[in-house]
């Protein structure tokens, strides 16, 4: 009787956490590289206040290249994870964006280029052609997580993720 | 009742309740808390998980609870409750004080005095840059700077021109650069910190694109500064651009940053507000949890090890109940329930010892009761087959016991059971019974033996033998009373009686037949030689006739004497019915009124015909005599096959016989002739015996009506 409800139980939780599609996603490939464009939709603008409240806001980017087979888990090929910051400046009412990959970081006083630089990711180099092959279909997917005030590093981190915005597109090489 | 069903259902309730309490804290993916949230949801699914279980449990035991369960539930379930409540006051009071406490600490003056703090400070930053800014119009068109920034004047001539405007504005830092982003001049207060100057920033380029006047705040130098960029304005465009910086007063600054720090860390703690009631409302959730699980569990460990020792007694008790008295109980703990361990265990053993002793003594009775009544039943199979009547009676004179034989010979009518009265119940035909008793009680000698005659039913006669016996107590167990045995000794007294008529009649005829011949003969010489001598014939030959024909009735007298004395054994064979009957029709055919009756020709009957014939001629010629005279069918000859015997029956119109006649009928020497020996019906039983059968008077008068009836086989005739 108990093993029942304890999977009651599972399944219920398992729902809750089920991702969500909130953006929309775009894939450029030229001769060389696959990129990606990925925007968040403004559907949730509490980041926005907490900003004007002086809290920092961070997007985690994660980009993730699947070969996708068609009787088993798809095969990863590339995976790659960007960290956006802003962190607000109440006293010269100002942002400072730092790319957390890059370390590059500047100071805007718009809310409009905190916004973009939140919520847009604009064609992202994400890995070289050359690691593809023709007529494959591949897989990109984009998980968004965007936390409000300091992320924690620390091990229970991973237990308390906050919820993920997902996107997701097939494409081949011609 | 109802109050035992109550407590087996409270963990149920109990279960329910927390379950609706899980549904109602089901924690929403959004909150930061969620893992503790899951933590306590789990935790209660298993609390309620427990109680469903342990409620199911006691609803199973219901009507064969285990010993000392109902005992561990209610200390379980009371220190469960008795912790719950509690428990979930010190919850109820502690949420509302954390609502109260953020109130207060969210307090509106508390946001208003950090707005105005921010705004404090936001505002010394703008009041520093609109300094800056206005400061710096008045060397937009400045000639000097113009013409520096033209590449007119020489860096040394350039620098000292800065190095004055920045005395008198209160700048650390002058920096002239031209339209290619070079710099001209530059001059600051202290030591320089680098040797080349530092690349225009993108508001600096945005500030000379778009000839305007701006300002921005960097860190540098552990401290924080405030450049002012300002476009050099030629005659038609930008030509240039002023780079100035001056720094912030440190102890402001680190004010200002203080308040941001405060203010930014307040309205993160606004933000998470209801994360934080949340958290705290499930960590004290979890704590009382946990402190009821843990309670739950030690109650359960307590419960148990308290009601351990009276289940086991509760156990024991309900096993002597049950007649096993071979149980002992552990007498670990040293207290009250130790002692009454100690207790029931001698209780127990001393019950045991007692019953062992009933069951041997019980074993011991049992045996010698068998033995009693095998002993009892030999006696009783003993009488119950003997053919001789015994009767056990009394001191006092009541019978004790009287079996099957006695009732069966002397026809005791039903009265006569144990315990009667054998001087009250002997009355009528049984007179002679307590006449003999009386005699055996009343004489000196232990032993007596009588014989006497009883007259039964149906004008029949038992001769009976009586021996009785006097029975003294021997011993604690022992019967004082008189023991009687009552013989039927008719057929032995008729057997001896017709012994010795054979006998005499052995001897009469031996003596008489001897004499007779010669006188027969010495009478038929006298008539044939001397009737011509005498003077009255007639008178002489009516003599001699007289004389010869007595002589010869004798000779006929001797001879059925001799045939009753020395009755032949009878040859068996098996012999037709039918041609006995025929025989006999054509032996009296001359008589006209006798009926013979034919019978199946298939009927057979083991036995020596010439006997069988010579009864049934007997039989005939006593109803041919008796009905002489008669007209019609008066004699009848037929004969019935009943069961596995076969009947001849004799049947006669005549005169009857009398019941005095009936009785004697076949006695020897008994007749009712004048010139009849008295032999015939007796010698044609006798025949009759000898064949294993029977001959008797059906009915005595219209019809006179006799039957011979004998068995079919000769086995049956040997049984008889």
């Amino acid at each position: 009787m108990i093993l029942p409800l304890f999977g009651l139980l599972f399944a219920i939780c398992g729902s809750s956490a089920s991702a969500e599609e909130g953006g929309g996603l775009d894939i450029r490939i030229d001769e060389k590289l696959i990129y990606c464009a990925a925007t968040l939709k403004e559907r949730d603008s509490g980041f926005i206040h907490a900003l004007k409240d002086g809290i920092p806001v961070t997007t985690v980017w994660n980009i993730q290249v699947d070969k996708i087979r068609e009787y088993w888990m798809n095969k990863a090929i590339a995976e790659i994870t960007l960290v956006r910051r802003v962190v607000p400046d109440l006293l010269s009412r100002s942002w400072i964006l730092e790319d957390q990959a890059s370390g590059i970081s500047r100071k805007v006083y718009s809310m409009d280029a905190v916004g973009r630089f939140l919520t847009h990711l604009e064609y992202l180099p994400v890995l070289d052609r050359s690691l593809l092959a023709a007529s494959t279909p591949y897989m990109m997917r984009v998980d968004v997580e965007m936390h409000t005030g300091e992320v924690n590093d620390g091990w229970w981190g991973n237990l308390l993720r906050p919820e993920q915005i997902s996107m997701q597109k097939e494409f081949s090489l011609q | 009742m109802k109050r035992i069903g109550m407590m087996r259902l409270l963990p149920l309730l109990m279960a329910l309740v927390l379950l609706t309490i899980t549904i109602t804290l089901w924690p929403s993916s959004e909150a930061d808390s969620v893992l503790l949230a899951w933590v306590n949801v789990g935790l209660m699914l298993v609390l309620a998980l427990l109680l469903i279980q342990y409620g199911m449990k006691l609803l199973r035991e219901r009507r064969e609870p285990p010993p000392g369960s109902r005992l561990r539930a209610k200390l379980v379930i009371a220190l469960v409750t008795m912790l719950m409540v509690p428990s979930m006051a010190i919850q109820i009071a502690a949420n509302q004080m954390v609502e109260r406490g953020m109130d207060v600490w969210f307090d509106v003056r508390v946001d208003t005095l950090l707005d105005r703090a921010l705004n404090l400070a936001q505002g010394f930053y703008e009041r520093v840059e609109q300094d800056m800014k206005r400061s710096m119009l008045n060397y937009i068109s400045d000639a000097t700077l113009i013409s520096a920034a033209s590449g007119h004047l020489d860096y040394r001539t350039v620098s000292t021109y800065l190095s004055e405007i920045m005395e008198l504005e209160g700048w650390q830092k002058a920096e002239l650069f031209d339209i290619n982003e070079l710099l001209v001049g530059g001059v600051q207060q202290g030591e320089l910190s680098a040797l080349q100057a530092e690349s225009l920033s993108e508001a600096a380029k945005l500030s000379m694109r778009l000839g305007r006047v701006s300002t921005e705040l960097l860190s540098r130098d552990g401290g924080e500064v405030a450049v002012g960029y300002a476009p050099i304005v030629g005659l038609t465009s930008v030509i240039g651009l002023l780079r100035v910086e001056t720094r912030l007063p440190a102890g402001v600054i680190q004010n200002a940053r203080a308040v941001e720090s405060d203010y930014r860390s307040y309205r993160q703690l606004e933000h998470n507000r209801q994360n934080i009631r949340e958290t705290f409302t499930h960590v004290m959730l979890f704590v009382t949890l946990l402190v009821v699980l843990v309670a739950g569990l030690v109650g359960l460990l307590f419960a148990r090890r308290l009601t351990a020792p009276v289940g086991d007694l509760a156990g024991a008790l309900r096993r002597v109940t049950e007649g096993d008295l071979n149980v002992v109980i552990p007498e670990s703990s040293r207290d009250e329930l130790g002692s009454l361990a100690r207790s029931f265990n001698t209780m127990a053993n001393r019950l045991k010892l007692n019953v062992e002793a009933i069951e041997k003594a019980q074993e011991d009775l049992t045996k010698a009761l068998d033995n009693s009544r095998q002993r009892q039943y030999v006696l009783e199979s003993l009488l119950a087959n003997l053919h001789t009547g015994v009767l056990l009676v009394e001191g006092n004179g009541k019978v004790r016991l009287l079996n099957q034989a006695v009732k069966e010979i002397l026809q005791l009518p039903d009265n006569w059971k144990p315990s009667v009265d054998i001087l009250k119940a002997s009355v009528g035909s049984l007179h002679d019974i307590g006449e003999f008793y009386t005699e055996l009680s009343g004489q000196q000698e232990d032993h007596l033996q009588r014989e006497f005659d009883i007259q039964i039913a149906e004008g029949r006669s038992l001769h009976v033998l009586a021996r009785g016996a006097r029975l003294d107590e021997t011993g604690s167990r022992g019967f004082s009373g008189y023991l009687l045995v009552i013989d039927d000794i008719s057929e032995l007294a008729e057997a001896q009686r017709n012994k010795a008529w054979a006998e005499v009649a052995r001897r009469l005829a031996h003596e008489i037949k001897n004499p007779l011949t010669p006188i027969k003969l010495s009478a038929e010489r006298l008539q044939r030689r001397f009737r011509p001598q005498v003077d009255d014939e007639r008178v002489f030959d009516v003599c001699t006739h007289a004389i010869i024909t007595q002589v010869e009735r004798l000779q006929r007298l001797i001879a059925d004497f001799s045939t009753l004395a020395r009755m032949p054994q009878p040859k068996i064979r098996e012999t037709a019915v039918s041609s006995l009957l025929q025989e006999m029709e054509e032996l009296f055919n001359s008589y006209h009124r006798l009926d013979v009756q034919p019978c199946d020709d298939n009927w057979s009957c083991c036995c020596d015909p010439d006997q069988v014939r010579q009864v049934l001629i007997n039989l005939m010629d006593n109803a041919l005599a008796a009905t002489e005279g008669q007209e019609g069918k008066a004699v009848r000859l037929y004969a019935r096959m009943v069961e596995q015997s076969i009947e001849w029956h004799v049947e006669d119109d005549g005169e009857g016989i009398d019941t005095a006649s009936a009785s004697q009928l076949f006695e020897a020497y008994y007749s009712t002739k004048v010139n009849g020996s008295g032999l015939g019906l007796a010698i044609a039983k006798r025949i009759a015996e000898d064949h294993g059968g029977v001959l008797y008077l059906v009915s005595r008068e219209k019809p006179t009506h006799f039957c011979l009836r004998l068995p079919r086989y000769h086995e049956q005739m040997e049984e008889s």
